[in-house]
């Protein structure tokens, strides 16, 4: 039955319940997103030792990593020497964790060197195109017609060993990667209005690149940076297997392993820890960088 | 028996990290055979997902949690979505077009292999039998040069072509139910007006029932013998077209016929909106969902969530509706 | 058609003038050497002590090495396509002879190293995504992520170590050409391509799942569905070719990873190919032959990347139109 008692005509605005979307925190939504997959912890808690490892080597070590062994050449793991000791007697655990200092510093500083050049020159050909791009990008492209460890090789073969030509050596292979990044994010960033109108308004190239364009570029290049950092430690892990790279003393983790290899016989055990360090290095690193990915731009999982 | 299709208290959900989205919230109706009904209401009142619900297309988060959806004397939402029952009845005897012509085909096949692969499946027709059905269904719905367009892909057609292709691969295999999801809204006027014609000389030709999901009166009051007004997950009033359009009870049905510019008016009359915006459904308070954006307040309306739907006497047919405001009473 | 034939072109001239670029950074590198080339050569071959100056510079006059490096640079062009590839000091061959030798071998290790990984990462991804979130995917995910950041020699090593040395069930070195033995060349053959695939299988399948997911939500899909096509023929049918764009560029990607750990695969496992000539080569000093193999290499990728860029068009219709 119609219920016509306190029939009003209601003609004010009422408000209504019908709101807008709660507002989303743009770092709760990150950190949601990132940790979404629980393997990004590991990821995190493995990338944590590994620093602490590096930093704190002198007092995390039980022995020194140069000290040619007293106690005795090529022991198998016990109480004394958990990893056991090498061919002339050094200790096993004592120079993974060292190792990481290498593998770090070189990892950190190649990417910083190929990230900044590169990106520079993606940037300058991005940004104005034309002849400055035909060349860089032909450039590019001929330089990743080389396999990475292939050129990271032969580049640091014809330069001689040692950490700063290993370093150089994969930075220029690594370059183009983020030189091809860069160049692809400039031309579709260029194109906005704030470019524009900041161009209008009589902005200096300089000053529109570094205020308009490389911020908003940042966030890919940040996830291929973290990416990267996993391959440096395999190439050079490559490179200093096979004795053109960072060559005992020096702990180095690849040359550890080839040593394993080189006595497979009597100390197979020799390869397989440093192995592992490196592998759950850049397994830590790759987890990261694609939380990172997912959490910075879910567009670019095609991309990267 | 004259009723195909029986949906009782449906109820569909969507788990959001926001939420509960109560999407459907008890919906009935029925469609009878030869017949064609409306299902009208605003963008985001749950008619999409009715229909989806009905072919058991919902995926998670979302979830039909109650209801019956009874198809030839069996509910429908008893057997899984991926099974082999949903399977011969999907395609074959209910069928679904879509809203978006542009991204409803699959871009890497031809119009003739997702033509045929239907009719394959379900009449069981060899491949030349397939094609030459498909070319014959093609040319019924009006793409001329049918047989040579069979190897085209579908970037190669416009909206309106796409969609008319949609509509022979619905009808493809002689469906008893054809649920036609807001065939139009993407396309422009003309266009619009074409495909309607065509949808319903198909189904006078075919004796196929349609579902015609739209939130456009003026379609419904053109093609459909009887209408659901949907709002916020419920259907709130449903009638004879002819009864509706005459005596609409309901405000928001009132509403949404008073925003419909009409040729036959004599003085210019202003265009009345409704007011506001469409309810959040999570977390409905408990009164008339309606009642924010409704010009009238009666003690009901805030003491039950849904007022249960009541008959009417409706001079065109039989009338239910929501709403105790009489609102035929305050207009005369 | 003629859309197609412009783009082969197009194509084609680029990918000269990248080779172009490539031969250019080729010589340049090399003759970055510290150090006298000729003496570098003679120090090679012998009788240091009965040089004198005289006899260098005739050598040097014999070897063009007095010339201005561009023409240096022409001479070595032109000759390479003259087919004369120089001559190996170490080997004392002619390098043509010895990449004809070598590039057969690891050609086979590398391509059946990429079709394997091809075919398993496109499986194993699929099923991975299509599955998603149940037990399989949760066991398939960490498992790529280990396979993409395993170091090559490492799993050499250890493979050789538990198959070869332990349990001694397969030739730890060396290599036998397939149409000479084929069971032997199979058993010596599984452990290296093994490594070399791990990174590829492991790739792949992280891009395939992600590109099926991608593909899944779509509406095309959900049309397939409503029409009660059965859950199989979806997946094959209409899901697989969509996905496979993105597998197919990472293609290359794996096949530049492949040669690359053929380098390491071949020196740890004893295998004459050219990725082990190469390590040789480079500690001999014996540039000449780097600088072949590094310039056939860069060819092969650059083919490779145009194959990739072709087969989208078969895959995207939508692209052969463009």
């Amino acid at each position: 039955m119609a219920n016509n008692q306190a029939l009003v005509q209601v003609q004010d605005e009422s408000p209504g319940f019908s709101e807008a979307p709660p507002k989303v925190n743009e770092w709760k939504r990150f950190k949601r997103v990132f940790f979404a997959r629980g393997m990004v912890y590991i990821g995190i808690t493995i990338m944590l030792i590994l620093v602490v490892c590096a930093i704190f080597a002198p007092w995390l070590a039980p022995y020194d990593p140069y000290k040619v062994g007293v106690a005795g050449a090529m022991l198998k793991p016990s109480s004394e020497h958990l990893l056991g000791t090498d061919s002339i007697g050094r200790d096993v655990l004592s120079r993974i964790i060292y190792g990481s200092r290498t593998a770090l510093t070189v990892g950190f500083l190649t990417v910083a060197v190929a990230s900044v050049v590169g990106t520079f020159l993606g940037v300058l050909s991005g940004y104005f195109g034309k002849a400055v791009s035909a060349i860089v990008m032909r450039i590019v492209d001929a330089v990743m017609c080389f396999p990475m460890n292939l050129l990271a090789l032969v580049l640091a073969a014809v330069l001689g060993g040692g950490m700063v030509n290993v370093i150089i050596a994969i930075a220029i292979a690594m370059m183009p990667g983020y030189a091809r990044l860069a160049n692809g994010l400039t031309l579709s960033v260029r194109e906005n209005d704030y470019v524009i109108a900041a161009k209008l308004a009589g902005a200096k190239n300089s000053y529109i690149i570094l205020k308009h364009i490389i911020p908003n570029i940042f966030p890919p290049l940040l996830v291929l940076i973290t990416m990267n950092l996993g391959n440096v430690i395999l190439s050079e892990a490559s490179l200093s297997f096979l004795g053109i790279g960072i060559t005992p003393p020096i702990p180095s983790w690849g040359s550890m392993v080839s040593e394993g290899y080189r006595h497979l016989l009597r100390s197979p055990h020799l390869s397989i820890a440093p192995g592992v360090a490196v592998m759950l290095t850049v397994f830590s690193f790759n987890m990261v960088g694609d939380g990172l990915r997912d959490a910075l731009d879910p567009r670019l999982r095609g991309l990267l | 028996m004259k009723e195909l299709l029986v949906v009782k208290n449906l109820k569909t959900q969507f788990k959001t990290e926001a939420g509960l989205v109560k999407a459907v919230d008890g919906v009935s109706f029925t469609l009878n055979k030869q017949e064609i009904i409306g299902l009208v209401g605003e963008s985001g009142c749950g008619k999409s997902v009715t229909c989806l619900s009905i072919m058991k297309l919902v995926r998670p988060p979302g979830e039909v949690v109650d209801g019956e959806v009874i198809y030839q004397g069996e509910n429908l939402l008893k057997y899984s979505a991926k099974g082999k029952e949903m399977s011969s009845i999907r395609g074959a005897e209910i069928a679904m077009i879509f809203q978006e012509p542009m991204t409803s085909l699959n871009p890497s096949l031809t119009i003739g292999q997702q033509l045929i692969e239907t009719m394959e499946q379900h009449l069981g027709l060899n491949y030349k039998a397939a094609c030459k059905r498909a070319a014959d269904l093609m040319e019924m719905v009006g793409i001329p040069k049918a047989v040579e367009r069979l190897d085209d892909y579908p970037h190669q057609f416009s909206g309106g072509m796409r969609q008319r292709v949609m509509i022979a691969m619905a009808l493809s295999c002689n469906p008893k139910v054809l649920i036609a999801d807001e065939p139009t809204t993407a396309l422009d006027v003309t266009t619009q007006a074409q495909l309607l014609e065509l949808l319903k000389d198909m189904v006078e030709k075919t004796g196929t029932s349609l579902i015609l999901v739209t939130h456009n009166m003026g379609l419904v009051a053109r093609y459909a013998h009887r209408v659901y007004v949907m709002y916020a997950g419920r259907v709130i009033e449903t009638s004879t077209t002819k009864e509706i359009f005459a005596n609409p009870l309901h405000p928001y049905t009132r509403g949404l016929l008073e925003c419909i510019p009409r040729l036959d008016e004599e003085k210019a009359r202003e265009l009345v909106p409704i007011k506001g915006l469409p309810p959040n459904l999570i977390n409905m308070p408990p009164t008339c969902a309606f009642l924010p954006r409704c010009p009238y307040r009666v003690e009901s309306c805030y003491r039950e969530p849904w007022a249960p739907l009541r008959s009417v006497d409706g001079k065109y047919g039989e009338h239910y509706t929501r709403c105790d405001v009489n609102t035929l009473e305050k207009v005369r | 058609m003629n859309r197609l034939r412009t783009y082969i072109t197009r194509r084609l001239i680029h990918a000269v003038i990248v080779l172009f670029i490539v031969s250019v950074l080729i010589f340049s590198i090399m003759r970055l050497l510290p150090g006298d080339p000729i003496l570098l050569y003679l120090s090679q071959s012998a009788n240091l002590e009965n040089m004198n100056q005289e006899m260098i510079d005739a050598l040097t006059k014999k070897h063009g090495l007095d010339q201005p490096l561009p023409v240096q640079y022409f001479r070595w062009l032109t000759n390479i396509f003259r087919g004369d590839w120089g001559r190996s000091i170490f080997y004392n061959e002619d390098i043509g002879q010895l990449m004809l030798e070598r590039f057969p071998v690891t050609l086979h290790l590398s391509l059946t190293s990429v079709i394997v990984s091809t075919i398993l990462g496109i499986l194993i991804g699929l099923v991975a995504a299509v599955k998603r979130g149940k037990l399989v995917d949760k066991l398939i995910m960490p498992l790529t992520y280990l396979g993409i950041s395993a170091p090559v020699f490492w799993v050499c090593v250890m493979l050789m170590y538990v198959f070869g040395v332990e349990l001694d069930l397969l030739p730890i070195a060396g290599y036998t050409s397939p149409f000479k033995d084929f069971w032997f060349s199979v058993k010596q053959s599984i452990m290296p391509i093994t490594c070399m695939a791990i990174f590829g299988i492991a790739g792949c399948a992280r891009q395939m799942r992600s590109s099926v997911l991608e593909v899944l939500p779509q509406d095309y899909i959900r049309t397939a569905w409503s029409k009660g096509l059965k859950e199989r023929q979806i997946v094959i049918k209409h899901v697989l070719k969509n996905s496979l764009s993105p597998v197919v560029t990472f293609l290359g990607v794996i096949f530049k990873n492949v040669i690359g750990g053929s380098v390491l695969v071949e020196t740890i496992f004893a295998i004459p190919g050219v990725g082990r000539l190469l390590v040789s080569s480079i500690f001999a000093h014996d540039y000449v032959v780097v600088q072949s193999i590094t310039f056939v290499i860069a060819l092969l990728v650059l083919l490779v990347n145009i194959i990739v860029d072709l087969s989208y068009g078969w895959l995207d219709p939508r692209v052969r139109f463009e």
